[in-house]
């Protein structure tokens, strides 16, 4: 029974080395500023749910933009921290749409019944890649966030855990700058 | 007895976890090559060579005619995954990047952009285009901090080969480089 808990106790600090270096891995969790707070092109498209959308019907939002695909592993692990955001902030002026790239919509919702939690913001499809070169994306994932007035005010290249403490201040906070 | 399957247990986790963290965000089931990590100015840099059925396996997945997908794997191709964490803002861009092979060859990396003029006829479909396109690493990029990239390029090198990858990228007004050693092409 000692020996037990003596390999026990073993375990878990070896275990506690070998998960450093994953945590000490993982990206810091900001966005980044975008100084020119240029106008979010407006574009209409196909929601996996049917629904066209016009992204300025968000306007008086704030919106998360997040480019991403079924085939991008940083952005499968990224959807479930975005649903978890989206719950979070639910009954806030704030918004998420995630815009697929080039792939079908079969493959979005066989994507999209397989997360946890599933996705219950809106997904659409960008099948000939217009939106992603509105909004000048070149990497997956892309995030961008949208203020009130449809302006693009922050980005991220690379996944977020977007339900971080960090970032839900610094959106919560352009939800009250009005 | 059971000692030793717990220890071999803890192990198991522990490469686990190694391995994603110095795979990131790029992890598949082609990846069991060895990593080559570079590390310094707050940027790092990890090369995973990839083997050929895999990236093949990927590119008709996506709508590539077969000959296609033939020709870009039978490159040596890689998945590279490039991390910030500096407050100054870096700016890469591909073209200036080159490879060194064992025999002294130095060798441009191919942009994605001459791969999709080398798709142009004919044309790709849309699902394949971006697909293809999205999967290659960004030519030119700004990175923050926190801000990861990655993406495959490819080589024309035979299986087996190795290189080193000489990159360069600006910050804070300078130039700095850096060289990741000892890069092995997979085997097909």
């Amino acid at each position: 029974m000692r020996l037990d808990i003596r390999l026990a106790a073993a375990s878990l600090g070896l275990l506690a080395l070998c998960v450093q270096p994953a945590l000490a891995a993982e990206p810091a969790q900001t966005l980044t500023p975008v100084p020119e707070r240029a106008q979010a092109p407006d574009l209409v498209l196909e929601a996996v749910d049917g629904a066209n959308l016009r992204l300025s019907e968000l306007r008086g939002k704030v919106v998360v933009v997040n480019f991403w695909a079924t085939w991008c592993p940083p952005c499968r692990r990224e959807m479930p921290a975005l649903e978890r955001l989206n719950r979070l902030m639910r009954g806030q002026p704030f918004a998420i749409v995630g815009i697929d790239a080039g792939e079908e919509l079969e493959d979005v919702l066989a994507f999209r019944g397989s997360v946890d939690p599933a996705p219950s913001f809106r997904l659409l499809l960008d099948r000939e890649g217009k939106a992603l070169r509105a909004f000048g994306v070149s990497g997956l994932p892309t995030t961008l966030v949208l203020d009130r007035e449809g302006r693009i005010v922050y980005k991220a290249l690379g996944a977020r855990q977007c339900d971080h403490p960090a970032i839900v201040a610094i959106l919560r906070s352009l939800i009250g700058n009005r | 007895m059971r000692k030793f399957f717990l220890l071999v247990y803890v192990y198991a986790i522990c490469g686990h976890q190694l391995a994603f963290a110095q795979a990131g965000a790029a992890d598949d089931a082609a990846s069991d090559a060895q990593t080559v990590e570079w590390s310094g100015d707050g940027i790092s840099v990890l090369v995973k060579p990839l083997a050929a059925d895999p990236v093949r396996a990927f590119l008709l997945g996506r709508g590539f005619a077969s000959d296609r997908a033939r020709r870009y794997a039978s490159n040596c191709v890689f998945r590279v995954v490039l991390r910030y964490a500096a407050d100054a803002p870096m700016r890469y861009d591909l073209r200036d990047w080159r490879i060194m092979s064992e025999a002294g060859r130095s060798l441009p990396l191919k942009p994605r952009e001459a791969w999709m003029e080398e798709w142009r006829s004919p044309p790709l479909n849309a699902a394949a285009r971006m697909g293809f396109e999205f999967s290659q690493l960004p030519t030119r990029q700004t990175l923050a901090r926190g801000d990861t990239v990655l993406g495959m390029s490819a080589v024309p090198l035979p299986p087996g080969s190795r290189f080193d990858l000489l990159l360069n990228w600006a910050a804070s007004g300078a130039s700095r480089n850096a060289v990741v050693e000892g890069i092995r092409c997979r085997a097909p």
